[in-house]
C-alpha cells in the first residue's frame, strides 16, 4: 500500500536495512511497559533491556521506543545527528512513519545529540481543545543518574526525586520549566540512555538545586 | 530500477504469491541448497480490505477482509526480497521473499526463471483450465423464446 508522502518528507536514498524486534510483539510489549512506568513515575530511570541492534547512531534504548509508539500514521523528525541512510531506511521500513524535516509537524521527534539541539520552542505543544496534538521528544543521552542538580515534583513523585544526565543538558532544563508553566499544554520528553529510560511528561515541576 | 525491471519484478512476484504452496514448495526443494539469509521482518499476518466492482466497472465496495502474510529477508549480498501471500502460509511467505531476492540477482535469475517462475505459471494455468473445464460441463444454455408483441 503506498502512504500519500507528507509536505516536507524527506526523500534520501535507501540505506542498508537491518532486522528490528526478534519477537515484535513481546518485545515491543516490555519497552511499552518500561515507557508507561517511566512516564508514570517521572525522573525514575527504569531499566530497559531492548534486544535489539539499531543502527548507529540510534542506539538500542531509543530505537526499542520508536519501534514501539510510532506506526504509519506517525510524523517522525530527526536531528541531523541521526538522519544516515542506514536509520532512515531502517526506521521507514520497520515502522512506516513519514520523516518530516519540519520540526512542528513532528509527533515524535528523536535527538541523537541532545547538546546541540535547542528548538524546544518549536516542538507541537497541542491546543487548548486537543492538548495530546503535542510532541514527545526522545533524547539520546549517554547515561542517566539519580545526583542532585535537578530537582522534580509533581503528580507521581511521592516526594520529590532528582536527575541527572551525561551529557549536562541545561537548555533541555530551561526548556522544561517554561514548557510546565503553559500545562495542560506542552510537550513530553523521554531520556534514553543504554540499557534505561526516564520519562519527564509536561506535568513535572522542575527546580534547580539552590533555588527554593 | 527502471520501469522495465518493476514491472518484470511485479509479474514474479505475483507468481510467486498466487502459487499453490504445495507446488512451490515441491520446486523450490528442488532448487538445492537455500542461499544464507537474515529474516528482515519474519512472516506475520494481518487483515487487508479486498475491494471490488460490480461487473468489473461500477463503482468500488469492499467486498470483505482477507489475512495476508507477510515477509522481508535479506541475502548476506544485501539484496531485499519482500512477499505478501494471501493466506496464513508462513512458509509460502518466506519461500515466497528469499526466491523475490534471488530473482533480483541476474546471476540466479535466469536459472531460477526456467526452473521455478515458469513452471509454477504452467501450474497455475493448468489449474485454470481445469476449473474452467468443470465449469464448463455445468453450463446451462437459456433460451428466450420469442414473444408474439415483439
Amino acid at each position: 500500500m503506498v502512504r500519500p508522502q507528507l509536505p516536507g518528507e524527506s526523500t534520501t536514498p535507501v540505506g542498508t536495512i537491518r532486522p528490528a524486534f526478534a519477537n515484535p510483539s513481546i518485545d515491543a510489549a516490555h519497552a511499552f511497559r518500561a515507557i508507561l512506568e517511566a512516564l508514570s513515575e517521572p525522573g525514575k530511570i527504569v531499566p530497559m533491556a531492548a534486544e535489539l541492534v539499531a543502527p548507529e547512531p540510534l542506539q538500542a534504548t531509543a530505537g526499542a521506543a520508536i519501534l514501539t509508539l510510532v506506526d504509519n500514521e506517525t510524523a517522525l523528525f530527526l536531528d541531523p545527528a541521526l538522519s544516515t541512510p542506514d536509520v532512515l531506511a531502517w526506521l521507514r521500513f520497520h515502522t512506516g512513519a513519514a520523516i518530516v524535516a519540519d520540526l512542528q509537524s513532528a509527533a515524535f521527534a528523536v535527538i541523537g545529540e541532545p547538546c546541540m539541539f535547542d528548538a524546544y520552542e518549536r516542538l507541537a505543544v497541542g491546543t487548548s481543545m486537543f492538548p495530546d496534538r503535542s510532541a514527545t521528544v526522545v533524547l539520546i543521552v549517554e547515561r542517566l543518574e539519580q545526583t542532585a542538580g535537578i530537582r522534580l515534583t509533581g503528580p507521581g513523585i511521592q516526594s520529590e526525586t532528582s536527575i541527572g544526565t551525561t551529557p549536562a543538558l541545561p537548555r533541555l532544563w530551561q526548556a522544561l520549566r517554561s514548557n510546565h508553566a503553559i500545562y495542560p499544554l506542552g510537550f513530553d520528553c523521554l531520556l534514553a540512555a543504554p540499557g534505561a529510560i526516564a520519562g519527564l511528561p509536561r506535568s513535572t515541576r522542575i527546580e534547580l538545586e539552590g533555588e527554593v | 530500477m527502471t520501469t522495465d525491471d518493476r514491472t518484470e519484478r511485479a509479474h514474479w512476484i505475483s507468481v510467486l504469491a498466487r502459487a499453490s504452496t504445495a507446488c512451490l514448495e515441491r520446486l523450490w526443494s528442488l532448487q538445492g541448497e537455500p542461499p544464507a539469509y537474515e529474516i528482515l521482518r519474519a512472516p506475520e499476518t494481518g487483515l487487508v480490505m479486498v475491494r471490488g466492482r460490480a461487473g468489473g466497472s461500477g463503482a468500488s465496495f469492499n467486498l470483505g477482509e482477507t489475512t495476508v502474510t507477510r515477509c522481508a529477508v535479506k541475502l548476506a549480498d544485501g539484496t531485499v526480497g519482500h512477499a505478501y501471500v494471501m493466506g496464513t502460509g508462513a512458509r509460502h511467505a518466506e519461500t515466497a521473499a528469499i526466491a523475490d531476492a534471488l530473482m533480483q540477482r541476474p546471476a540466479d535469475r535466469a536459472r531460477l526463471a526456467v526452473s521455478l517462475i515458469e513452471p509454477l505459471q504452467a501450474e497455475m494455468r493448468a489449474r485454470a483450465s481445469q476449473s474452467a473445464r468443470r465449469s464448463a460441463a455445468t453450463r446451462v444454455e437459456f433460451f428466450t423464446m420469442v414473444r408474439g408483441d415483439d
